[in-house]
């Protein structure tokens, strides 16, 4: 039985939205793929990729611009007395350290005055306040929210160099990206920048040209990284652009005795349905057969049928587009290498003798595109 | 014409930076308040805050023609809740729909029937999306790759023809990326941008490390070699002297300091003197170096960089990368793989503001206000 992600051995939080137990992927991806045991082998960290996310309060209680005393607005002494704390360049365990205010905003479940008020004997006020705050939360917040003021921005882990490397070898055992992006919940697009990069890595090791290894290094313990796993969980695969023609209410007349479902509102709207529209959203029909109760082999066999004939469609297209523009007739001369296509002549093209508008007032000379 | 004094501590504002000062504004920063102010006046704050922040540098006008009203954001699709229905629950009936369910909670364990507060999902923060534009810069995209330790720097990276896109060399800052293009700067230049200080050259030398040098140079010069012969490879004048081995690290063991070290050196010592004169356990020695005895040390080898790399200082602070942007550092690569998007809960777009600042400066920016 090859191994299954079990929501169990995900680190499980009151504060956590609970965990779908398919992330993004069908569970049944590894009975999909005919040789996932190859991946198998590497150690079985138990670190999760699964952010615990939690946001941080805006300090609104406090003054704008806290004056510190000191010199220079109190930054000389800020530096003496925070800037060590952080400035962290080797974190330990990995974890980052990001700004936290200090004080941090109190917990609302006890409002100031009430600690204040009920101290015991002793205890100053500030001492209160501080003894209130829980450090633990607010670190674990801080090492996810860069800006302790903006609880909306968090920080995505980035994927390791052997989670790349991984990403490599299965396309050089000649895997389309869909299925590599699909087997490493990844997405599609960092499938391929992946590959491109690694691509370059691998000619500059074979010209000795010297890779930047510690500063590589330095950077990853710096921030969360996504250890490669034998089904990592990275980020969500299946995430759908919000349609700009969605935003407006559109306002339909339907039969009541009618369904009305996805497809109908896609046609309404004039877009095509979330069901196309989806990256991956060929788990769908993975889903659909499992959950008629199709067999194992049966679900690989028509995969991999798919996987096939996508493959077919695809090098069709190519052809077809080489074809297309290998069809000018070629003039080879001394200087120059004339590739003749039909022109329609009543349209207007560049006009010679006519001065270019670029260096006209609010003309934008910068390349929109470099290819 | 831009502010050229960005991180003044008297009036200080939160910048795109990793320079200390910035550091320390943006930890004494907080939200301006909104009480008793007129709407077009909290507006107006909250366009001033976040543009000190966004592309300071870049004109209002610039900035509007770049502003978009249109915000990007995605959704998390779940491929088994919609293999079990085409979605026509939702709306049946009179069109509130008969499942109770919603969809996006059928496959959470252990649901049983009332979502708790976590499990709600949060909004989209549409509104920190309103300076995504910014974000396609390429000057910008350079410093959230962790290229440049601040916007501005990147800019002058762009500036002085150091990033390539897609293998051609592009001088403006202001090339918005297109989703797929991959940009590049040597990685020297970019491990000296956000690495911290670097090993200074020699600049006083101990007695010992005075006789090694002038042993050696004597005896490079005895062999009849122009003094050009011996600039151009100072380790060879060296390494003919058995005693004064050529490594730096023997220089540094033999008294040699460096300036950021050089506390105890003696004030008779000069950098410029050709002569210099030195109290030994023998009685008085006298060294005649040549003027330019520095040209002699060997130098700190160019790639020893690689090797021995440090953060610049509170780059731990900014240290993260944006999902749309996909960063090798072992060739300084990236690629921009798409344009930022907001998702429920969070935004791509980096920045110290809360959303109700952004919504705000969104406002703004919209043509009616």
């Amino acid at each position: 039985m090859p191994p299954r992600l079990r929501p169990s051995s995900l680190p499980s939080t009151s504060n956590v939205i609970p965990i779908p137990q398919s992330f993004s992927s069908s569970p049944l991806l590894p009975y999909l793929l005919p040789s996932y045991h190859i991946y198998t082998t590497s150690s079985s960290s138990s670190s999760s990729s699964c952010r615990n996310f939690s946001t941080s309060e805006p300090s609104y209680r406090r003054a704008r611009f806290e004056k510190t005393p000191g010199t220079r607005n109190g930054f000389i002494e800020w530096m003496s007395k925070f800037g060590g704390r952080y400035n962290v360049p080797s974190p330990t365990n990995n974890i980052p350290v990001y700004m936290v205010y200090q004080p941090t905003p109190l917990p609302k479940s006890a409002p100031e005055s009430l600690l204040v008020k009920k101290r015991e004997k002793g205890v100053s006020r500030k001492q209160a306040k501080m003894g209130a705050i829980d450090w633990d939360l607010a670190r674990k917040r801080a090492e996810y929210a860069p800006f302790p003021s903006n609880p909306s921005f968090k920080v995505h882990p980035v994927i390791s160099t052997e989670f790349r490397e991984q990403i490599y070898l299965r396309m050089k055992a000649d895997r389309s990206v869909k299925r590599i992006s699909a087997e490493l919940n990844c997405e599609l697009e960092r499938v391929a920048a992946v590959i491109r990069l690694k691509e370059i890595e691998k000619r500059w090791i074979e010209q000795n040209r010297p890779l930047c290894t510690e500063m590589q290094k330095c950077v990853h313990a710096m921030m969360p990284v996504t250890q490669y796993t034998p089904f990592p969980q990275h980020e969500s695969i299946t995430d759908l652009r919000i349609h700009p023609a969605t935003n407006n209410q559109l306002f339909l007349a339907v039969p009541e005795s009618l369904p009305f479902n996805r497809k109908d509102a896609a046609e309404a709207l004039g877009i095509l349905p979330a069901d196309i529209r989806m990256p991956h959203s060929e788990l769908i029909e993975v889903e659909r057969m499992k959950q008629a109760g199709v067999e194992v082999q049966e679900m690989i066999k028509i995969e991999t049928e798919r996987e096939q004939r996508e493959a077919e469609e695809a090098k069709a297209k190519r052809e077809r587009r080489e074809k297309r523009l290998g069809a000018a007739k070629v003039v080879e001369t001394e200087r120059f290498r004339f590739r003749l296509k039909p022109a329609n002549a009543a349209a207007v093209g560049y006009r010679y003798g006519v001065p270019a508008e670029d260096r006209k007032r609010g003309i934008n000379k910068i390349p929109t595109r470099v290819v | 014409m831009a502010r050229t004094k960005i991180f003044a501590l008297k009036r200080p504002y939160p910048r795109q930076s990793w320079n200390k000062q910035a550091v320390y504004n943006l930890f004494r920063y907080r939200t301006p308040g909104t009480s008793r102010r007129t709407f077009y006046q909290q507006k107006f704050r909250a366009k001033q805050e976040t543009r000190r922040f966004h592309g300071e540098y870049l004109t209002e006008r610039k900035w509007n023609s770049m502003f978009r009203h249109t915000l990007r954001g995605v959704l998390r699709m779940n491929p088994a809740a919609m293999a079990r229905g085409d979605g026509s629950s939702v709306v049946s009936g009179r069109g509130s729909g008969t499942d109770l369910l919603p969809m996006r909670l059928k496959d959470v364990e252990g649901y049983e029937g009332f979502p708790t507060k976590e499990m709600k999902t949060q909004p989209i923060p549409f509104a920190q999306m309103t300076f995504a534009p910014l974000e396609r810069r390429l000057d910008t995209a350079v410093y959230r790759a962790l290229f440049a330790s601040s916007v501005r720097q990147a800019r002058m990276m762009c500036l002085h023809g150091k990033v390539m896109v897609n293998g051609v060399k592009m001088p403006h800052a202001g090339y918005m990326l297109n989703p797929g293009d991959m940009f590049s700067i040597d990685p020297l230049l970019v491990m000296r941008a956000v690495g911290g200080p670097q090993r200074v050259a020699f600049k006083q030398l101990s007695t010992q490390a005075k006789s090694d040098l002038q042993k050696a140079i004597e005896e490079a010069q005895s062999k009849t070699k122009s003094s050009t012969f011996l600039k151009a490879s100072n380790k060879k004048v060296l390494a003919g002297n058995a005693d004064a081995e050529v490594d730096t690290e023997t220089f540094t063991a033999a008294g040699v300091k460096a300036t950021g070290e050089g506390e105890g050196e003696t004030s008779e010592e000069k950098a410029v003197g050709a002569t210099a004169e030195e109290e030994s356990t023998g009685g008085k020695r006298k060294f005649h170096l040549p003027s330019d005895w520095r040209t002699y040390l060997p130098k700190h080898p160019r790639w020893k960089i690689y090797d021995e790399w440090k953060p610049k200082r509170f780059m731990n602070l900014f240290a993260f990368i944006p999902r749309y942007l996909e960063v090798n550092h072992h060739i300084c690569h990236a690629v921009y793989l798409r344009h930022p998007v907001a998702r429920s809960g969070s935004a791509e777009v980096p920045n110290p503001f809360n959303t109700e600042i952004m919504q705000l400066a969104y406002n703004w920016y919209l043509r009616r206000r």
